[in-house]
C-alpha cells in the first residue's frame, strides 16, 4: 500500500503537454483580460467605498464564502450548490495538489495519502455531478420565477456536467490502460466500478486511445470553463467573495451620509449617472449571479409592484456592461418608491449585495431633482416645518399624556432614562396608547424616566428614506443638540425606527446614546421581577416582529419575553418570523404613500396572521400596529382580532395580576 | 363712482360661490366703502344677486373674452377696474380661483399681498391683520406699509353677510384690451346638487362598517342632504367600492376644513384624520368606545350607525 501511486501525465507525450499548458495559460489571460475590462467600470466610479480591514475580510470569507451562512436553507437549490460548491471546491484542492506533487521539489503522491486522495476525489466528483443535475431538473421542470433564464446558463451546466463525466471516463480508462490493481483500485471507486461494468474486454491500446481523447476533451473544457468564466453566472466564484470581503463595514440599518463636498463635486444629491455609486457598489453588481432569493424575500414583488431587488440589481449590472449611463432610463420612479426598505433582500443575499442602499442613493437624487410629489413631500414638508410628518403643532406634543402623570425633562431633570416617544406615539392617536402604556408600566416598575415633551421632534428617520438626507441631517444635528443640552446618556423608545436610527445613524453625527426599544427594557423589568407576565392569554396569540426591530437589529427575544410567549400554549408563530419577518409595507416613507388596495403589503402579511387562527395579534412598532391594524380589518377572518403593542398588552396583564 | 375697496367675487356660472361673500362682511368691518367686482359672460343674475349687501356699486365685466377664468385677463380686468374706481384695498375670498388671480393683480398693481387673513384690527388708523403661518401651527399678526394693499380672507374667520340693504346700483366696466397668453381648452367637472367637498360648510363622512353601496348613499347621502352638505368617505370605504375615489377624505385624498364634519362608523386612524383635522367642529358616531376618533372629535356619540343615522334624518327633516 506504500507504493500505491499512480502516474500523471501518463499518456500524455511531453509536446502535448506543453500544448496543454499554453492552452491553459491561454484561457487564463483572456480570464484575466475580461476581469480587467469589469474592473475599469468599477473605478470609473470615484469614491471606492470598500472596507480596508483584512482581518475583516477574512472573518467575512471564513462565515459566508467558505461556510456559505447565507446560502444554508431547506431548499433544492441550497442543496444542489451546496454539492456544486463542495464538488468544485474539493476537486480543484485537489488538482493543485497533484500539481504541486507532481512539479514541486517533493513528489508525495503516494501511499495512504494517495488513496484517501482518491477516495476523496471520487466521492466529491459524484457530489458535483449529482449537484449538476439536480440543477438542470429545477432548471428544466421545476422553473422557479426568480431564477431567471438565458441561454448561458445552459452552456455552464453543460460544461460542468461534461467536465464531471469526463473526469470519471478519464479515471475509468486510465485505470483500464494501466491495470490498476485491486486493493488499490477499489479506492478510486468510481472509475473502478465504471472499469469493472463498461470497459471489460476492451484492450489496452484502444482504452489508451480514447483515453488521450477524452483526455484532451477535458482538457478544453476546462479551458473554456475559465475562459468564458465572466459572461455567465460563473463570474460570481470571483465577485462574489471579492464582494463578501470588501463590501463596506455599516451595520445593516445605517444609510451612509451624504456629505456637502460629494453633493459640491457631483453638482447633485445622491445617484444620477451610474458611475456615481462607489466603486464597491460597482463591484456588488457583478457579483450577483441571479438567485433570486432577494426577490422571493420582497414584499414589494408580493404585492405586485413594479419592483423586483434583483431586477434593479441585474439592470444596472447589464447598463454597466454597456459603459454606464443615467439609472433614471433604466430604472423608473415607481420602482425605487416602491421600496419599504425591510432589507428581506440584503439579509437573504449570499454575496452580501446592498440593494437598500443602491436604491435610497437613487431616490436622493429624485428628491433632489423635484421628482416627488403628493403626500410624501407633503410629509417631508411638515417634517421641516412643523418637526413631525403629520403636521401636527410640535406643541400638542403631549397631548398623548392628558390625565398621566408624566415626568419631563423639568419636572426630573436626574432622570435615568429618557423616554423617546416619536411621532407616531405622540400624533397617532391609536398608538398614543403605545407611549400611555409605556408610561404607566415604566412608573409601575420604578424606573427613572422623562420626557422631552415640545423639545421632542422627529429623528429624521422618514426623511432619510425617502432619500431628503439633508432635511434628515438637520433634524439628527437639531436633536442630538437637545440631547446634549439636556444631558442625555439613555434612550428607551417604542419605536423600532427611532431605535435604528439613534442607534445606527445618529453616531455618524456625533450623537452616542445606550439606545434600547420598549421591548428590552420591558423584558429586564420583568426578568428583574418589578413587572410581572404571568397571566397567560385565554385565545391564540401571535406577534408580529417588526423588520428594524427584529431583522436590521437582531431583537426578537424581548418582544416574545414581554407577551411571555415561551409559556404559554396559545402562542403561536407566523412561518416568517424573527430576522426572517415579513414587512407590515410602512418602511422606507411608505407610510406616506398612496398604494392600491390589491397592492398593499399589509393584506399579505394580514393573511399570514389569520392562518395562524390567532385571536390577538401583539406587534411592537407603532407603524405595525397602524398597518396591521388596517389590514386585519379588511382581510377576511381577522376583523375580530385584536391587534396591540407588547406594552398595551404587558399593562393589561399588570391589572388582571391584582385582581386575582 | 369711487370706493376704497374692490372684492372680487367668485361664481360658477350659474350662481354666486356663497363663501366669497364672507370678504363682504371684512369690508364692512374695515368701515370704507367698498365695490363688488363680477367678471364673465352672461352675468346678469348674478349681478342681480349682489345688489343687497351693502356696497357702494356692483361692477361687471361682461364680456365673451371673460367666460373663462383664465388669470392674465383676469388679472388685468381686476387692476383695471381697481384703478378706476381709485381703490386702496383690492379683497377676496381665499379660494383657489382668489390665489390663481389676486397675486398677478398685485403685481400689476405693484402691492403688497396677504393671504388667509383671519382678523383686521384697526388701531390709530393703522390696521394690522392676523394670519397662520407654519401650515398653521403659528398666527402672525402683521402690518403693510404703503398706500395699496391685497388681501384674501379665510372664509371661516368671517361670518356671511346678510343680504340687507337697498339695492345698490350695477355698473357695466369697459375692459378694454386684455392679454391673451393663455387659451382655454375645457373644463371637467362633476355635476351634483350637493356642494363641492372641499369647499362645503358641512361634511358627512362614511367608513367601512357601513356595509354597502346602497347603504352608503342611503345613510351617509341622507344625512348630508338633510343639512345641505357634501359626501365623503375613508379609504377603507373607497376600497372596498361603498364610494368612488374622489369623495376619499385624508392623507392620500382631500384635505377639508369645514366647519362642522360628521363621522358616521369612522375609526379615525391618522391618515383620516390629516384630513379633517382643521374642522370646526367634528361629530363622531361609533359603536366602539375606545375608537381614536372621539380624541379628536367635539361631539361623540357611542352607538350602532345604522340606529342612529335613520332617527337623525328623521329628526332633521322635520325641524
Amino acid at each position: 500500500m506504500d507504493n500505491a501511486t499512480r502516474e500523471v501525465f501518463g499518456n500524455i507525450a511531453p509536446s502535448m503537454q506543453l500544448v496543454f499548458f499554453a492552452m491553459i495559460l491561454a484561457s487564463f489571460a483572456w480570464l484575466a483580460w475580461q476581469l480587467e475590462q469589469h474592473r475599469r467600470q468599477w473605478r470609473k466610479a470615484r469614491r471606492p467605498g470598500f472596507t480596508r480591514d483584512w482581518r475583516v475580510w477574512l472573518e467575512r470569507l471564513a462565515i459566508y464564502a467558505a461556510a456559505q451562512k447565507r446560502v444554508h436553507k431547506k431548499s433544492l437549490g441550497a442543496l444542489l450548490h451546496l454539492l456544486l460548491f463542495s464538488g468544485f471546491v474539493v476537486l480543484t484542492i485537489g488538482t493543485t495538489l497533484l500539481a504541486i506533487a507532481h512539479d514541486g521539489p517533493y513528489d508525495f503522491h503516494h501511499g495512504w495519502y494517495y488513496l484517501i486522495y482518491e477516495l476523496t476525489m471520487d466521492v466529491f466528483g459524484v457530489a458535483f455531478i449529482l449537484g449538476c443535475l439536480l440543477a438542470i431538473y429545477r432548471r428544466a421542470f421545476r422553473k422557479p420565477r426568480s431564477l431567471g433564464h438565458n441561454w448561458s446558463d445552459w452552456w455552464l451546466l453543460s460544461v460542468l456536467l461534461s467536465l464531471g463525466v469526463t473526469g470519471f471516463a478519464v479515471e475509468a480508462f486510465r485505470m483500464h490502460y494501466t491495470q490498476v490493481p485491486p486493493p488499490v483500485a477499489h479506492w478510486s471507486i468510481v472509475g473502478w466500478l465504471l472499469d469493472r461494468t463498461l470497459l471489460q474486454g476492451l484492450d489496452v491500446p484502444t482504452a489508451q486511445s480514447i483515453h488521450l481523447a477524452v483526455w484532451w476533451v477535458h482538457a478544453i473544457l476546462v479551458g473554456l470553463l475559465f475562459a468564458t468564466l465572466p459572461v455567465n453566472r460563473f463570474l460570481h466564484i470571483i465577485t462574489g467573495p471579492l464582494n463578501i470581503a470588501t463590501r463596506p463595514d455599516r451595520a445593516m440599518g445605517a444609510l451612509a451620509p451624504l456629505t456637502i463636498e460629494e453633493v459640491e463635486e457631483t453638482g447633485r444629491t445622491g445617484v444620477a449617472e451610474l458611475h456615481d455609486f462607489t466603486q464597491s457598489q460597482l463591484l456588488s453588481l457583478d457579483a450577483c449571479m441571479e438567485c433570486g432569493r432577494c426577490e422571493d424575500a420582497c414584499p414589494a414583488t408580493a404585492s405586485g409592484k413594479p419592483l423586483s431587488p434583483k431586477a434593479v440589481v441585474i439592470d444596472l449590472q447589464r447598463l454597466m456592461s454597456l459603459g454606464g449611463g443615467n439609472v433614471h432610463q433604466t430604472i423608473q420612479d415607481e420602482t425605487l418608491w416602491a421600496c419599504t426598505m425591510c432589507q428581506a433582500c440584503v439579509q437573504e443575499c449570499p454575496v452580501l449585495i446592498g440593494h437598500v442602499d443602491l436604491i435610497d442613493d437613487m431616490r436622493r437624487d429624485l428628491v433632489g431633482e423635484g421628482r416627488l410629489a403628493g403626500p410624501p413631500a407633503r410629509a417631508l414638508q411638515q417634517i421641516g416645518n412643523q418637526s413631525n410628518p403629520y403636521g401636527r403643532p410640535n406643541a400638542e406634543r403631549l397631548a398623548w399624556a392628558e390625565g398621566l402623570d408624566v415626568p419631563t425633562v423639568d419636572s426630573n431633570p436626574e432622570f435615568e432614562y429618557l423616554f423617546w416617544v416619536g411621532c407616531a406615539a405622540s400624533f397617532d392617536p391609536r398608538a398614543q396608547k403605545i407611549a400611555r402604556s409605556t408610561v404607566e408600566l415604566l412608573t409601575k416598575a420604578g424606573v427613572s424616566f422623562a420626557v422631552l415633551g415640545r423639545e421632542e421632534t422627529c429623528t429624521g428617520d422618514p426623511a432619510r428614506r425617502i432619500g431628503d438626507e439633508f432635511l434628515f441631517q438637520e433634524r439628527a444635528q437639531a436633536n442630538i443638540e437637545t440631547l446634549k443640552r439636556r444631558k442625555v446618556s439613555k434612550i428607551v423608545t417604542p419605536c423600532p425606527h427611532c431605535y435604528n436610527t439613534f442607534r445606527n445613524e445618529y453616531p455618524q453625527f456625533g450623537g452616542h446614546y445606550e439606545v434600547r426599544h420598549h421591548s428590552t427594557l420591558l423584558a429586564e423589568l420583568i426578568a428583574q421581577k418589578r413587572l410581572t407576565n404571568q397571566h397567560k392569554s385565554d385565545d391564540p396569540i401571535t406577534l408580529h416582529d417588526p423588520c428594524y426591530l427584529a431583522r436590521v437589529n437582531g431583537e426578537s427575544a424581548a418582544p416574545r419575553e414581554v407577551i411571555g410567549a415561551t409559556r404559554d400554549k396559545h402562542y403561536r408563530e407566523m412561518p416568517r418570523c424573527g430576522k426572517k419577518t415579513f414587512c407590515c409595507g410602512a418602511g422606507g416613507g411608505r407610510m406616506w404613500f398612496e398604494e392600491a388596495p390589491e397592492e398593499r403589503v399589509s393584506r399579505l402579511r394580514a393573511a399570514e396572521a389569520v392562518a395562524t387562527g390567532a385571536k390577538t395579534l401583539a406587534t411592537a412598532c407603532p407603524f405595525c400596529l397602524n398597518m396591521m391594524s388596517d389590514g386585519m380589518a379588511g382581510t377576511p377572518g381577522g376583523e375580530q382580532t385584536r391587534v396591540l403593542d407588547i406594552a398595551e398588552l404587558l399593562l393589561e396583564r399588570q391589572s388582571r395580576e391584582l385582581e386575582r | 363712482m369711487v370706493a376704497k375697496t374692490l372684492i372680487l367675487i367668485e361664481h360658477d356660472r350659474r350662481e354666486v360661490k356663497r363663501p366669497s361673500l364672507h370678504a363682504v362682511t371684512a369690508a364692512r368691518q374695515m368701515g370704507d366703502d367698498f365695490a363688488l367686482l363680477v367678471l364673465g359672460h352672461g352675468m346678469e343674475r348674478i349681478a342681480q344677486s349682489l345688489v343687497s349687501l351693502g356696497a357702494a356699486a356692483v361692477l361687471v365685466a361682461d364680456d365673451p373674452v371673460l367666460a373663462d377664468p383664465l388669470a392674465d385677463r383676469y388679472a388685468a380686468a381686476v387692476a383695471k377696474a381697481f384703478q378706476k374706481i381709485g381703490a386702496t384695498t383690492l379683497l377676496a375670498t381665499s379660494s383657489t380661483f382668489s390665489k390663481d388671480i389676486l397675486p398677478r393683480a398685485a403685481a400689476l398693481l405693484d402691492a403688497p399681498m396677504l393671504t388667509d387673513v383671519l382678523k383686521i384690527t384697526k388701531s390709530n388708523g393703522a390696521s394690522t391683520y392676523r394670519r397662520p403661518i407654519n401650515a398653521g401651527s403659528m398666527l402672525a399678526t402683521v402690518e403693510l406699509t404703503g398706500e395699496l394693499r391685497v388681501l384674501t380672507i379665510r372664509a371661516s374667520a368671517f361670518e356671511a353677510p346678510p343680504s340687507d340693504v337697498a339695492a345698490c346700483p350695477i355698473e357695466q366696466l369697459e375692459i378694454g384690451s386684455l392679454p391673451d397668453g393663455a387659451r382655454f381648452i375645457s373644463r371637467e367637472e362633476r355635476t351634483s346638487d350637493r356642494p363641492d367637498l372641499t369647499e362645503a360648510r358641512v361634511v358627512i363622512g362614511g367608513g367601512r362598517p357601513l356595509k354597502d353601496k346602497e347603504t352608503f348613499d342611503r345613510l351617509v347621502g341622507g344625512l348630508a342632504d338633510a343639512l345641505g352638505g357634501a359626501i365623503g368617505a375613508t379609504r377603507a370605504a373607497v376600497d372596498t367600492g361603498l364610494a368612488p375615489n374622489d369623495y376619499q377624505i385624508g392623507q392620500t385624498g382631500k384635505v377639508i376644513a369645514p366647519d362642522l364634519y360628521i363621522a358616521l362608523g369612522i375609526s379615525g386612524a391618522i391618515q383620516h384624520l390629516a384630513g379633517i383635522k382643521d374642522s370646526r367642529i367634528i361629530v363622531a358616531i361609533n359603536k366602539d368606545p375606545d375608537a381614536p376618533i372621539f380624541h379628536m372629535a367635539t361631539y361623540g356619540l357611542v352607538g350602532d350607525l345604522h340606529q342612529i343615522v335613520p332617527q337623525l334624518i328623521e329628526l332633521l327633516s322635520q325641524g
